[in-house]
């Protein structure tokens, strides 16, 4: 479905992505792990149109979208739920929500997608037209990804949606990422720092390090992996309840 | 009554320079020019009566044009800029406007351009753009465009991860801002009878940022009441007159303090509509 096919991308003249391959196949959650500064951030928001790869290709249901302007990359279905959550923090809940489907005509469509988003987090509906900027943590990152929904994507680019949220609400949104493949259909990148929880719910994976794939493999292969148990998970990564 | 028509039509020009200062504010790009976009409203409306008699009202439309298109140009190289920068951009630029037409002999240089034809009922016309610009305003509100307005002032980013054109919205709120500031200027230049390039200065610049600060920058109303408010309170009280721009200085500070959203914000809205329904 998406296909990364050695793309530099970066600020100015570092190179924050380098001469990276990735492969997203119809209905996987693939996740791509590494430290901070490994040029995960970097990787979406090139794929996301927000900047433009130096070098290499980017395509999307064998369309090359690369260099294409973020709302037309939108348009295609490639949604993207930011870091530290970018909701509009000066409007209400429905309003963010509408936004959400902006550009979308389809009335009907619509709705049934409020519905869903609705029944997957009702804490929004309680809190419909409050100020979203007075929600909590955990909230907005709903709300975010209650926004994703309604652009009705086909592939969902999340950024680290778990970050600086309480153990109760990281198993919620674990939840809704895995039920997305699972119910909704959507097709999932997923980057984050909770490697285990992760690769718990993902088919397979990526590692990152200072903009260079250093490993891939399926979820279970990387779960294994002894090194990369070092790194990311902990030595006693299998017995310990992230 | 005449003086009183005359503030009142000054202060109807005033709105329409807040509002011209807003449009391009809800998408969070700041100003400082909409006196310099005035200044070519002005020049070319009266440059159209003057030398090719070209009616009133096409006249004031050809200079609200010929500044949208100024608007356009400025507001390519606004987009990649933001704050204190965009600021200064427009700032320069209400500068090299009035610095240029000061070196246009055409138009009267320093000593200004004079003979405009005075339009008799311009308190009509300043007030008849304003409800055109009320319900305008009304209706973007509640336009897709107009969400898309406020979600990039509130977000641009994010904004932008949703599908909003960032670029096409922006450019588009400051041309049509600075349409509006030359439909300001030709009614002004109409009025006045005599313009010249001191009339347009930064200070102008400011006092149109001042007016939408203080009446509120949450809803549209604002900058119409604050419009109204500082042009016609100073004029009752002589005194305070000669201080008026120390005075708008502390009165922006304290607004800061006290009421950031300015004095009509969204709850006076609300209050005011809970009212209405009651008496009806």
């Amino acid at each position: 479905m998406l296909s990364i096919e050695g793309v530099s991308s970066g600020y100015g003249k570092i190179l924050a992505v380098k001469d990276v391959n990735l492969l997203v196949e119809e209905g996987e959650i693939v996740v791509l792990l590494g430290a901070n500064g490994a040029g995960k951030s970097t990787l979406l928001r090139t794929i996301s149109g927000a900047m433009k790869p130096k070098s290499g290709s980017i395509i999307f249901k064998g369309q090359r979208i690369d260099g294409k302007k973020p709302h037309l990359i939108v348009k295609e279905g490639v949604v993207q739920v930011e870091e530290g959550r970018g909701i509009l923090s000066r409007m209400s809940v429905k309003e963010n929500l509408d936004m959400g489907a902006y550009l979308r005509s389809d009335k009907d469509g619509i709705m049934k997608d409020l519905e869903r988003v609705f029944q997957k987090f009702p804490r929004l509906k309680e809190r419909l037209n409050q100020n979203a900027g007075t929600l909590s943590g955990g909230e907005q990152q709903m709300l975010a990804i209650g926004r994703a929904m309604m652009a009705n994507p086909k592939l969902l680019l999340m950024d680290e949606p778990s970050l600086g949220l309480s153990p109760n609400f990281v198993e919620l949104i674990i939840r809704a990422i895995r039920e997305f493949r699972d119910q909704d259909g959507y097709t999932i990148l997923l980057v984050e720092q909770n490697a285990k929880k992760a690769l718990d719910i993902a088919d397979r994976g990526y590692i990152l390090e200072t903009g260079r794939i250093v490993l891939e493999g399926t979820a279970q292969d990387l779960l294994n992996n002894e090194e990369l148990q070092r790194a990311y998970l902990g030595r006693d990564a299998k017995t310990r309840e992230d | 009554m005449d003086y009183l028509f005359s503030v009142a039509a000054i202060a109807g020009i005033n709105i329409i320079m807040a509002l011209s200062f807003y449009l391009p504010f809800i998408t969070g790009q700041i100003s400082l020019g909409q006196a310099g976009f005035m200044a070519i409203g002005a020049y070319a409306s009266a440059v159209c009566s003057v030398k090719f008699g070209i009616p009133y009202v096409p006249a004031v439309l050809l200079g609200g044009v010929m500044a949208g298109v100024a608007g356009f140009v400025l507001g390519m190289p606004a987009l990649r800029i933001k704050g204190i920068y965009l600021l200064l951009l427009t700032m320069g630029f209400g500068e090299i406007v009035r610095v240029i037409f000061i070196n246009i002999d055409y138009v009267g240089g320093a000593a200004g351009l004079g003979g405009i034809p005075y339009q008799e009922y311009t308190t009509l016309y300043a007030y008849g753009t304003v409800v055109i610009l009320t319900v305008f305003f009304y209706r973007l509100r509640k336009s897709r465009m107009g969400r898309a307005f406020q979600a990039i002032g509130d977000d641009e980013d994010t904004a932008e991860i949703i599908g909003v054109n960032i670029a096409t919205a922006k450019l588009t709120a400051f041309s049509v801002g600075a349409f509006i500031a030359g439909i300001g200027g030709g009614i002004l230049a109409h009025f006045q009878e005599y313009i010249e390039p001191l009339m347009f200065g930064v200070m102008h610049g400011v006092e149109f940022i001042v007016f939408a600060i203080f009446g509120g920058i949450q809803i549209f109303w604002g900058p119409i009441f604050g419009a109204l408010a500082l042009t016609f309170i100073p004029e009752f009280l002589r005194e305070i007159q000669e201080w008026r721009m120390e005075l708008y200085g502390l009165l922006l500070i304290v607004m800061m303090i006290v009421r950031p959203q300015g004095v009509i914000g969204l709850d006076v809205i609300k209050w005011i509509k809970k009212k209405l329904l009651r008496i009806r």
